[in-house]
């Protein structure tokens, strides 16, 4: 059974209505990628219970919790600006919780302690929570957040706040503690696709209050059910499927950057495993350190190729990996 | 979220005490207004409104006002314009001296005016000093003097707003605007100035209503039958000429109008609110002489202008021209007022008078702030406008309307006690000071992260227990504000208390004013003395209970 299932989920705004179905798996680590605006942080709020859907059941091990308020639902959250009580230290903060299920003050005092070094922030008790930085923030909100004892994490974009090192340090770290509470499921906010990647169990990507796919990150990449979903969670390129003679039935071709490849001279592979395109322009270049990101330009279209060096040609001739084109019709994978 | 009705419960009884207390002595002037031994008759409203007399009362109060708003935020404009922009020495103290001064009791100022500027006064000393003349420049009792102790009243309070909003703007587009070649008097006036133009506008509003209703100024400042306002006017009718139907009937008049002037500050300070702040201050250090020497001159002259009339009511009060106590330094006064000498005429309130406005002071502040908070957390989480409004309307009565109302009440009971005094300058104090407590409280509630709430409650924390455990103690240092702003307005109010008191409640300004009247300046200057004390005690205080905790004030 589903550590959580949404059943039917409705929340109607006036610009936007958030209407889905999802389940996670007790111990999950569960991603929710997707634009700005397409409903990721509504989702949150909606299971947490600082928002009420509209219809639909929230079930926890199989009971709805949707009239359960938002104090008793054993669902803890860590805001995308730690949200810490500025009139209390770290330990006040972390003990908030413990206070209120009155749980005696030496147990207290034992259990941040706990908490903290488990965050990697000992002997942070009575620091005031205004003079730490923002990894800090973070791993304080982190704590509070598992004082509660909940079973259910919800993570709204918490690492966007920080710089590009301290974001890849705290990501694992949040993995490291998601895995050393083996009951903890875990729901994570972000619309940042590598991490959702390096992070997650299982990913699933919104678009505009709809679930366009969910599957493990590499499906979501490799195989993905929707153009949508094929571009938000990577480069690629498509191509009309009126302009090569396919056996499939499919309007649109998709492919990654990396199932190109570019040969100057002879080709040795097996083209028949490959679609050819001859006189591909070269039209600009990304250098991405470990390789190119080339732009073509191909009968109209623009096609991405990564490559290991930079052609010398403007004009070149380029191999599709077959195996590795998607095929679409309306938006939709044809296998 | 799930509404939970803690907030509307907890503000519904202060919404009561409120209306009580607002509606009450209002319906009770309006009766007064509406109704003559003939039952109903706008008869008296119809008078007030046709005499011509009504109008140039009218035209003068809007003049004065105006003239007040204007002559401040010029004056502060410049101030504004260093303190936000560059870092000095001395800024900080005027900043806070500023923001002292608008919790000083009008009637005070009056009497660092009369010390500081009159014909024996520290400017007029210098000036015959100077040029060796035997006469003196005339500055007290006139018009000039209104509109000066107004500005006194009101700069500190534009430099502050103005100040507060420009230090926050962002360098960027000033920049941005430099870089495609605009010169410095360009971007100010197309760049800084478009900016400010809100919060001018609304510091010169909430200013000009000040003055639109000053009364004390007026009353001792202005001196004749000229220099009268429509507030001044409905004193004078219903204290002195003893009519108070009339008195009613021009509250009605003077109500509306304020009614007026307080939709248009609405309007306009909302536009003023929710613009772009940065977290950085923009002020630099200073780096031409030209700069450097402004700051100094301006440092130099705001210091003698706050400080000067302060500075002389502390002086004048140890300083005895009396012929029969002996000229020269003297501590007479202060003996008095904390009962170690007997004295006799007004001095021998004094110490009663004392005790008094500490009691009052405090038993209003601690109200005020306790109702206003709870019905700003109410107004600030419901979102609703017409809540708000209720909580300003009270600004559109004057005190003397109030006073007024209160007077009419207590004609009512024919024997009224003590006790009634109290309770009824209590009551009157209240209304004066809720208003004020309120807008200190809604925008810094408004602008509250909501998500620290939210985590609180996801980790099982009733709203109730939240709003005490969190969201209270986070607002401390503006809830202290509110407790100052509404002590120094009841300890300083002259006006309900003037119209109620009818001698049995006594408070150091009533005493002060009539310690002017009566042309004892040592004893009104010794008043006056522990008046700023009290008020600056409190003030620091406040402000340390406040800063506790929260890491910033």
């Amino acid at each position: 059974m589903a550590k959580l299932e949404l059943k039917g989920l409705k929340k109607k705004y006036p610009d936007f209505t958030l209407d889905l179905d999802l389940e996670v798996n007790e111990g999950e680590f569960l991603t929710i990628i997707g634009p700005s605006g397409s409903g990721k942080s509504t989702l949150l709020s909606l299971i947490s219970g600082l928002e009420d859907p509209d219809e639909g059941q929230i079930l926890v091990d199989g009971k709805d919790i949707v009239k359960v308020p938002v104090q008793k639902r054993g669902i803890s959250m860590v805001f995308q600006d730690y949200a810490l009580f500025p009139n209390m230290n770290v330990e006040k903060n972390i003990a908030y919780a413990m206070k209120i299920r009155k749980i005696r003050k030496k147990e207290r005092k034992e259990d941040v302690n706990a908490l903290l070094s488990f965050v990697n922030l000992p002997g942070y008790n009575k620091r005031k929570v205004t003079t730490l930085s923002g990894g800090e923030s973070q791993r304080v909100a982190l704590a509070r957040a598992l004082s509660s004892q909940p079973s259910i994490l919800l993570l709204d974009e918490p690492l966007s706040a920080l710089d590009a090192a301290l974001r890849r340090r705290m990501r694992d770290e949040i993995r490291r503690i998601h895995d050393e509470n083996p009951a903890l499921t875990t729901i994570y906010v972000t619309h940042d696709r590598e991490e959702a990647f390096s992070i997650s169990d299982r990913i699933a990507v919104i678009r505009s209050g709809k679930i366009e796919m969910t599957g493990t990150p590499q499906a979501v990449y490799r195989e993905p059910e929707t153009l949508f979903t094929a571009y938000f969670t990577g480069e690629g390129t498509s191509l009309p499927g009126t302009m090569f003679n396919l056996d499939i039935e499919a309007d649109t071709i998709f492919f990654r950057p990396e199932a190109v490849t570019v040969r100057e001279g002879v080709f040795y592979g097996d083209s028949d495993a490959f679609l050819i395109l001859e006189n591909v322009e070269v039209s600009g270049a990304e250098y991405l350190g470990h390789c190119y990101m080339l732009g073509l330009q191909y009968d109209g279209h623009r096609i991405l190729a990564q490559s290991g060096f930079y052609p010398k040609d403007k004009y070149i001739t380029i191999y599709i990996r077959k195996t590795q084109l998607i095929f679409f019709k309306d938006g939709s994978i044809v296998k | 979220m799930k509404s939970s009705h803690f907030y509307s419960l907890t503000a519904a009884l202060p919404l009561l005490i409120l209306l009580i207390i607002f509606i009450l002595p209002l319906s009770f002037t309006f009766s007064r207004a509406f109704f003559t031994q003939d039952g109903f008759s706008l008869e008296l409203i119809r008078q007030v409104f046709m005499s011509g007399y009504t109008w140039r009362l009218l035209s003068f109060t809007l003049l004065q006002a105006g003239l007040s708003a204007l002559v401040s935020v010029l004056c502060a404009l410049p101030g504004a314009w260093l303190c936000a922009n560059y870092r000095f020495a001395g800024k900080n103290l005027i900043l806070s001296l500023s923001s002292l001064c608008f919790v000083l009791p009008s009637i005070l100022v009056v009497l660092g005016f009369v010390i500081f500027y009159g014909n024996s006064g520290f400017v007029n000393t210098l000036y015959r000093f100077i040029t060796g003349r035997d006469d003196s420049i005339k500055i007290l009792y006139s018009f000039r003097a209104i509109i000066l102790a107004h500005a006194f009243l009101n700069i500190p309070v534009a430099l502050t707003l103005i100040t507060d909003a420009w230090a926050h703007y962002p360098r960027g587009q000033e920049n941005a605007a430099f870089m495609l070649g605009a010169s410095r008097a360009r971007v100010f006036f197309t760049v800084t100035l478009p900016r400010l133009r809100p919060v001018i506008l609304s510091a010169a509003l909430l200013i000009f209503l000040f003055c639109f209703t000053s009364f004390s100024i007026i009353l001792v400042l202005g001196g004749g039958p000229q220099y009268t306002t429509l507030e001044v006017e409905i004193y004078r009718t219903n204290n002195i000429v003893m009519d108070s139907s009339r008195a009613a009937a021009l509250s009605v008049f003077s109500f509306l109008v304020n009614l007026v002037i307080i939709v248009i500050y609405t309007l306009v300070s909302r536009k003023a609110a929710g613009r772009e702040k940065s977290r950085d201050d923009r002020a630099v250090a200073i780096k031409t002489w030209p700069v450097r020497i402004a700051s100094v001159l301006w440092t130099l002259l705001a210091l003698i202008f706050i400080l000067g009339p302060l500075a002389s009511i502390l002086v004048r009060s140890f300083w005895s021209t009396s012929k029969r106590y002996g000229e020269g330094f003297s501590t007479r006064s202060y003996q008095e007022i904390f009962a170690l000498r007997t004295s006799v005429g007004v001095m021998s309130d004094a110490f009663s008078a004392l005790v008094n406005s500490l009691f009052i002071g405090l038993t209003v502040a601690f109200l005020a702030t306790v109702l206003a908070l709870f019905l700003s957390l109410y107004v600030a989480k419901s979102g609703r406008r017409s809540a708000e409004i209720a909580g300003m309307f009270p600004l559109a009565i004057s005190s003397v309307t109030l006073g007024l109302g209160y007077y009419i009440i207590k004609a009512q009971f024919p024997s009224s006690g003590i006790v009634t005094g109290y309770v009824l300058v209590i009551l009157a104090h209240l209304v004066t000071a809720l208003p004020f407590a309120m807008r200190t409280l809604v925008p810094v509630i408004r602008a509250e992260n909501e998500r620290i709430l939210l985590s609180a409650y996801t980790l099982g924390s009733g709203t109730a227990r939240t709003c005490f455990s969190i969201e209270i103690p986070m607002i401390r240092g503006t809830i202290a504000r509110a407790f100052i702003f509404s002590f120094a307005l009841s300890v300083g109010e002259v006006n309900a208390t003037l119209t109620l008191a009818e001698g049995k409640v006594i408070t150091l300004p009533i005493l002060l004013y009539r310690l002017i009247n009566s042309y004892n300046y040592q004893g009104a200057c010794a008043i006056g003395t522990v008046l700023i004390a009290t008020t600056f005690i409190v003030f620091i205080i406040a402000g340390r209970l406040g800063r506790k905790e929260n890491g910033k004030a």
